[in-house]
């Protein structure tokens, strides 16, 4: 794979990370933000990525979209396939025709993503004629299409509505309408539905799982919300400190978690799972800071499964079943702990 | 039952002042006629939407805010009766917990100054009361020496919570305590808030959007809608046996860890009405599909369905049996 330009993709998938690394320097500071990140997106496939404050999702998707300062972060291995094109050996100018046509992205807060100055409809309208010739009355033509898709009511006369005249759930779907606009062939969407209510989290999560039926997208769904991952990903990937380290079909990983940080995460979840007024498992620590490599389990340090050998040079990651990677070398005792697990009982 | 917490009839009522181009004076009912007790020792876990009124009814407990009806007795006292030094000495017995631990503590001071200054403030400065608070908490002298953007946000956490208990106040209202913290921290606040609940005998009321976080801490839950409670009753109950319709969407909404629940939940629909103009009668009959005449009319009253479960929906047994109908 050292060619990354001449290698042919999988036909099928959308996109391919291949050991990903990527470091932020600071004059004398090193932060080791992502260790030998490796996914891939199918088509029409939704995956999430999944993971605490700081586990490096988010950067994930900015290095793939190449919206990371040039100064200060730097690639130190990898590549992130679009279609077998590499995204990371683009020009900025090239990159910037792929942003928003091939790749569409929305992000947590709709309110600070959207310009308060100009109309739903000219924003929308705007980023069709960015990258299609079109007049701009087939751009309006197009908004107005992409606001029904999104199931705007009364689309039209929204099209004439400035940002703050709208609820968050709407300006969500206008972000959602933008990102679609030119038909792209990725979907990324940062935290999504973080910023909303329960009940309009749950109208714009059915939103996208809806639009991936009908339109066919692909979609990198990153999210710190069990519960919304259970809801709509195909395949997640849990990230911790910079790595990938469990990943897998979305129903394998809750009903067979095999890594001690999954485990972990799924035990401390409050609600009605877990018995009323019960301790919650707690993780115990706080995550690592990522001022070294770390050559062992980055999570050995909090993990009641950890053993010596957790801090020693790991393993590749091993396949247990097809397609469900883990890079925990106790795999089979959290394994058995989790047998006993409320949320793995409700899924089995 | 004689509550810890008393509200008899609470309101709140915002003006706003009228549009330079017109139009007449504009009112926010943002709190409506709030009737509650809470006991001693006990928990009431406050949920609903964004800009339903939780955070203003905390608000209005705190005495942060005056109400423009009802009132509001805490252990025996109202205290809009109290000014001054009486006011000051009241408040060591209501205390607050926050929702972003970062922003509500003082970034020029460090944690042993943020706490110690509560103490100060009522003459009770010691320095071995802060030791004392920091065990409590689980904090070390590492995390004293400490100013808040050096620590985490659970352990800022940990601090407002130190602060909130260094007056040993009766009564604690937590606004969004863990809703800004990751998962694996935010159990370890969720089990040290339950601790300290029992070691000092706290009466509680804990507000959250998240209702898997608030049917693990509460003892009884209050549903708001638009500023009114339209159901309340013991936790298991009214998690298991919602009766309003809206609590059945809310809980409909919450996603579920579970991929196999994926297909069963039900369509959610409409957004929260503005407070400026509410709707008549029931505020809910906008977005509820067993509304009907009556709903438009006439508010519901909060009414006991079983036991302590109240809840103010004119047509809770119709929905109730047809839902039961559909299930058969």
């Amino acid at each position: 794979m050292n060619d990354m330009t001449s290698r042919t993709p999988d036909s099928d998938m959308v996109l391919e990370v291949e050991n990903l690394s990527l470091e932020f320097a600071d004059r004398d500071k090193v932060t080791y933000a992502l260790d030998a990140v490796s996914f891939s997106v199918g088509e029409g496939e939704i995956v999430s990525l999944v993971g605490e404050s700081g586990c490096g999702k988010s950067v994930t998707a900015m290095t793939i979209m190449g919206l990371l300062p040039k100064h200060g972060a730097r690639v130190t291995s990898g590549s992130a396939l679009l279609r077998g094109r590499d995204l990371l050996h683009t020009s900025e100018r090239e990159m910037r025709r792929i942003r928003g046509d091939r790749i569409g992205m929305i992000f947590q807060d709709p309110m600070t993503s959207l310009n308060p100055v100009h109309t739903v409809g000219m924003q929308v309208s705007e980023t069709i004629r960015k990258h299609r010739r079109v007049s701009r009355g087939a751009a309006e033509k197009r908004a107005l299409e992409m606001l029904d898709l999104v199931r705007i009511p009364d689309a039209a006369s929204r099209l004439r509505a400035y940002p703050h005249e709208l609820s968050g759930g709407m300006r969500q779907r206008v972000m959602i309408a933008m990102a679609l606009a030119c038909d792209p062939e990725l979907l990324i969407a940062d935290e999504p539905t973080t910023a909303l209510d329960v009940t309009v989290q749950a109208q714009v999560l059915d939103l996208i799982a809806d639009l991936r039926r009908d339109i066919g997208m692909s979609v990198i769904l990153i999210t710190h919300d069990l519960g919304v991952v259970a809801g709509v990903a195909d395949r997640m990937m849990v990230m911790y400190a910079g790595r990938i380290v469990e990943q897998g079909p979305t129903e394998k990983l809750f009903a067979d978690p095999a890594h001690g940080y999954t485990a972990g995460l799924m035990r401390s979840l409050p609600g009605v799972n877990a018995r009323m007024h019960d301790e919650l498992r707690e993780i115990p620590g706080s995550v690592p800071r990522l001022d070294r490599k770390i050559e062992g389990c980055v999570f050995a340090p909090r993990c009641e499964f950890s053993s010596e050998t957790c801090l020693a040079p790991l393993p590749q990651a091993q396949e247990r079943a097809q397609g469900h990677w883990t890079r925990c070398i106790h795999a089979d005792a959290v394994r058995q702990a989790m047998s006993d697990n409320d949320i793995v009982r409700a899924w089995a | 039952m004689t509550g810890y917490l008393v509200l008899e009839n609470v309101g709140k009522i915002y003006t706003l002042k009228p549009s330079k181009i017109g139009g007449g004076v504009r009112h926010v009912h943002a709190v409506e006629g709030v009737n509650l007790e809470v006991a001693r020792g006990e928990t009431l876990g406050l949920v609903g939407e964004s800009g339903c009124g939780k955070s203003t009814l905390a608000k209005l407990i705190m005495h942060l805010e005056v109400p423009t009806g009802g009132r509001v007795v805490i252990d025996g006292v109202d205290h809009s009766r109290l000014r001054g030094p009486a006011l000051k000495q009241a408040r060591r017995n209501f205390q607050m917990i926050f929702q972003d631990p970062q922003a509500s503590l003082n970034p020029r001071m460090k944690a042993r100054a943020i706490i110690g200054e509560i103490l100060g403030n009522y003459g009770a400065a010691s320095s071995q009361r802060v030791d004392e608070l920091a065990v409590l908490v689980g904090l070390s002298d590492f995390h004293l020496d400490r100013y808040p953007h050096q620590l985490s946000g659970g352990q800022c956490q940990r601090i407002g919570i130190a602060r909130a208990i260094a007056l040993n106040p009766g009564l604690i209202i937590a606004d969004e305590p863990v809703s800004a913290l990751d998962v694996s921290i935010q159990a370890q606040i969720l089990n040290l808030i339950g601790r300290l609940r029992q070691q000092l005998d706290l009466t509680m009321v804990f507000i959250s959007h998240d209702l898997s976080v608030v049917s693990h801490v509460a003892d009884r839950v209050a549903v708001m809608y638009l500023g009114r409670i339209v159901e309340i009753g013991g936790t298991e109950s009214l998690f298991r046996n919602p009766q309003h319709p809206y609590t059945r969407m809310l809980l409909e909404a919450v996603p579920q860890p579970t991929p196999a629940k994926r297909h069963a939940r039900a369509a959610v629909s409409g957004e929260l009405p503005s407070p400026i103009d509410p709707p008549s009668g029931c505020h809910f009959r906008t977005r509820c599909a067993f509304a009907g005449d009556e709903c438009a009319s006439k508010v519901p009253e909060l009414r006991p369905i079983d036991g302590l479960h109240r809840v103010a929906c004119h047509k809770a047994e119709t929905i109730a049996s047809s839902l039961n109908m559909n299930v058969a």
